[in-house]
């Protein structure tokens, strides 16, 4: 079985790809895999030789005729010739792919997954229209929920295995590089100063007030620094701001470590400290514990640390020198084993069997408890997803529903649940439309009469995706289905259509059943509440 | 006195008197021995339907016109039976294709129709074999027990995921385990069916 994986995204997407590969080769033992990646990345993948190619896209090759003298035809002249080369001969003389999986997202991996030949593809890829297109469950999932930012509480190490049909398997790098032999003590802390943008990490003052509050902390405790070539100036910062500790207890290895070499220094660590997603993913690989401090626009269910007991911290002000004493608490306590009593949000990773078999990372609070509303819409959007997109029914509890604790809290819940209905009544009408659209295919003047009520219809959806955002969700599933629908006729069209219009009511109806059930388990436990409480009464009495 | 033909050859009935309900099943007694059953009868050329064997069932031989009989060896029955399920199952697998390409690509009208006309094909296909196993008296075979009890199952899991509305397990289930199942059927059991009639 030969299989192509495109992963055209950065390093950590790279790192987050490799689990799935790793699964494909547990699942088939004799496929062969080929994994496309950046050239500039293309390091990772050979530091985790899953795949039996590592084929490189020469992507500044590619675009520099392009930018830098405005040679258009040339730029398109290297990619065809790239992919002849890489591709084109090979299928022709052994035949397609017979899967090929696009875990980039992107508009240029959809058109390269088109125009490889394969017997299946999936991910995101190009309709014959030319416009995008999505075949798979789950990476219609992805596209609806990931990219637009929804409730997804389900890691992409496991989305994208999900896609592939497999379980994530463990990864763990195979080096080429010499171990530096260097002595460290037990204690030895890796600090990540850097991450992609300057927002999804601290300011290099406040990484140096922290430093120098750990190591006043634990007087056994040596702290290297790491980070790439771009973060060089901003480690200066951080020695700068780290005052009267003796130089021996910290080591700068910022931007002077290739990927190799740095995993070596990595595996000195008892513990990693880093906000950067590509860290998140390379300390556990090389086994070693990851407190993930998640600042920024990120999600850290879906790129934070992957395994058992790795921490994340999601700290709310990260500015201000005086808010740092909370967060110094939280890993000076994970650091010893101690239970975190910090005021700082903590989350510990977990490793699920779920009921296929199948693994998930879960983030568990630690030290706080959730919104109920939020946790109950991110609970039952995930067992919607596991039913939608592979068939079976998770056995999770229920979420809580404990009577809401603000008025807002109370409002939401209504406000939820309204739309809901109108959500199911719009669905509803345009499912019937379709219906309509269908049985008076050859009435033209009707027909654009229930097409305007379509859009109509559609509007009002869109309105409810915007004003109740747990609401959101169920809407740009549909829409992302919709937006997939294609057909050589208008009954065909209006069929499809009218699948994710009844598709989008039985999704609203689980979830409407699910709240439910939580709002009587609610019932039941104040019931049980009370009744202890009326006896009591009683024997006062 | 009223001649009938029976396999191209002449008989003589004594009565003409009798309905035509009571000469077939005469004639069924008279076959039982030589383990043959009638397989057609045609009236003034005509072959007779069930529903016209019904109308005229009580009506008297004598008046009917020319009467023929054909009969056969069930096992020939069976065996002709087969043929004709081979290409109903191509029919039926090209349901269940369809089925299950309208439910991946939502077209659930078209899907829904498709698995009714999957669930009837089913059900005749089953009345079908059972009585294709009546005709050759098959009692007990490992490798048709085992065809009937995945079938059996698959079905059942087929009619739940329906009622959960699982679109994904209903795909599957017809792309993946009905598929290969009845395939299995054309494959492997259907040439020991077929082989039975001579061992």
């Amino acid at each position: 079985m030969r299989i192509l994986v495109i992963q055209l995204a950065r390093s950590n997407d790279i790192l987050q790809t490799l689990p799935t590969l790793a699964g494909l080769k547990r699942k088939f033992p004799n496929c062969h895999i080929d994994l496309v990646v950046r050239e500039t990345f293309q390091d990772v993948a050979k530091l985790f030789p899953i795949a039996d190619r590592t084929i490189s896209l020469p992507l500044r090759a590619i675009l520099k005729p392009l930018i830098n003298e405005k040679q258009k035809v040339k730029s398109l002249a290297t990619l065809i010739t790239w992919i002849a080369d890489e591709f084109l001969e090979a299928t022709y003389a052994i035949g397609p792919y017979d899967l090929t999986l696009n875990l980039t997202f992107s508009e240029s991996s959809s058109f390269l997954t088109e125009i490889i030949p394969s017997k299946e593809r999936r991910g995101l890829r190009r309709a014959f229209d030319g416009a995008y297109a999505i075949n798979d469950p789950w990476s219609s999932y992805t596209y609806s929920q990931v990219l637009r930012h929804n409730l997804n509480i389900l890691h992409l190490n496991d989305i994208f295995a999900r896609i592939a049909g497999v379980a994530p398997a463990p990864i763990s790098p195979v080096v080429h590089t010499r171990d530096p032999g260097a002595a460290l003590p037990p204690l030895t802390i890796g600090i990540h100063i850097g991450a992609s943008h300057s927002n999804k990490s601290l300011n290099p003052k406040i990484w140096g007030i922290l430093s120098q509050e750990i190591l006043e902390a634990l007087p056994d405790a040596h702290l290297l620094f790491f980070g790439s070539k771009e973060d060089k100036k901003r480690s200066q910062i951080v020695m700068n701001a780290i005052n009267g500790i003796s130089e021996e207890r910290y080591t700068n290895l910022v931007g002077r470590l290739k990927l190799h070499d740095m995993t070596h220094w990595i595996k000195k660590c008892a513990h990693v400290i880093t906000p950067d997603t590509f860290m998140n993913q390379l300390a556990p690989a090389c086994g070693v514990n990851v407190i993930n401090i998640s600042v920024g626009d990120v999600n850290p269910y879906e790129v934070g640390p992957y395994g058992e007991e790795h921490f994340v911290l999601r700290p709310q002000d990260t500015t201000l020198e005086q808010g740092l004493r909370p967060l110094v608490e939280a890993i000076l306590s994970i650091v010893m084993g101690e239970s975190i009593n910090s005021e700082i949000p903590a989350f510990k990773t977990k490793l699920i069997r779920c009921s296929d078999e199948t693994v998930r990372c879960e983030l568990t609070p630690v030290n706080f408890r959730k919104n109920d509303i939020r946790n109950f819409f991110e609970q039952a959007y995930y067992l919607l997803a596991e039913f939608r997109n592979s068939g079976h029914f998770e056995d999770i509890p229920i979420p809580k529903l404990d009577n809401p604790d603000t008025t807002y809290s109370t409002n939401l819940l209504i406000a939820s649940y309204d739309a809901l209905c109108a959500v199911k009544k719009l669905s509803t009408f345009g499912s019937q439309t379709c219906v309509q659209m269908i049985k008076n295919a050859e009435d033209t003047t009707l027909l654009k009469s229930l097409g305007k009520q379509i859009t109509e219809i559609e509007g009002l959806l869109k309105t409810l995706q915007t004003s109740v955002v747990y609401i959101k969700p169920l809407v740009d599933t549909w829409e992302v289905a919709k937006e997939n629908v294609i057909g050589d006729s208008v009954t065909e069209l209006a069929a499809r259509t009218e699948g994710t219009f009844r598709e989008l009511t039985h999704n609203v109806e689980m979830i409407q059943e699910l709240l439910q059930l939580a709002l009587n388990k609610n019932i039941e436990n104040a019931k049980t509440k009370q009744a202890p409480q009326a006896e009591e009464k009683e024997i006062t009495q | 006195m009223k001649t009938i033909i029976v396999n191209g050859i002449e008989h003589q009935v004594e009565h003409d008197n009798i309905p035509l309900d009571s000469l077939l099943q005469q004639i069924n007694k008279d076959l039982s021995s030589s383990r043959q059953v009638v397989s057609n009868i045609r009236i003034n050329g005509e072959e007779l339907t069930e529903e016209m064997q019904g109308v005229l069932s009580s009506t008297d031989v004598g008046s009917l016109g020319a009467i023929e009989v054909f009969t056969s060896n069930p096992a020939e029955l069976a065996n002709e039976t087969l043929t004709t399920l081979e290409i109903f199952l191509e029919r039926l697998l090209g349901y269940i294709s369809a089925s299950a390409n309208a439910y991946k690509t939502k077209n659930l009208i078209a899907g829904d129709d498709y698995f009714l006309k999957t669930i009837d094909g089913l059900d005749l296909f089953v009345q079908t074999i059972n009585g294709v196993k009546l005709a050759l008296r098959i009692s007990l075979q490992p490798k048709i027990a085992l065809a009937e009890a995945t079938l059996v199952s698959i079905m059942g899991d087929l009619l739940e995921a329906k009622k959960q509305t699982n679109l994904f397990v209903i795909a599957e289930l017809m792309e993946n385990d009905l598929t290969q199942n009845l395939i299995e059927w054309r494959d492997d059991v259907f040439p020991i069916l077929k082989n039975w009639k001579s061992s």
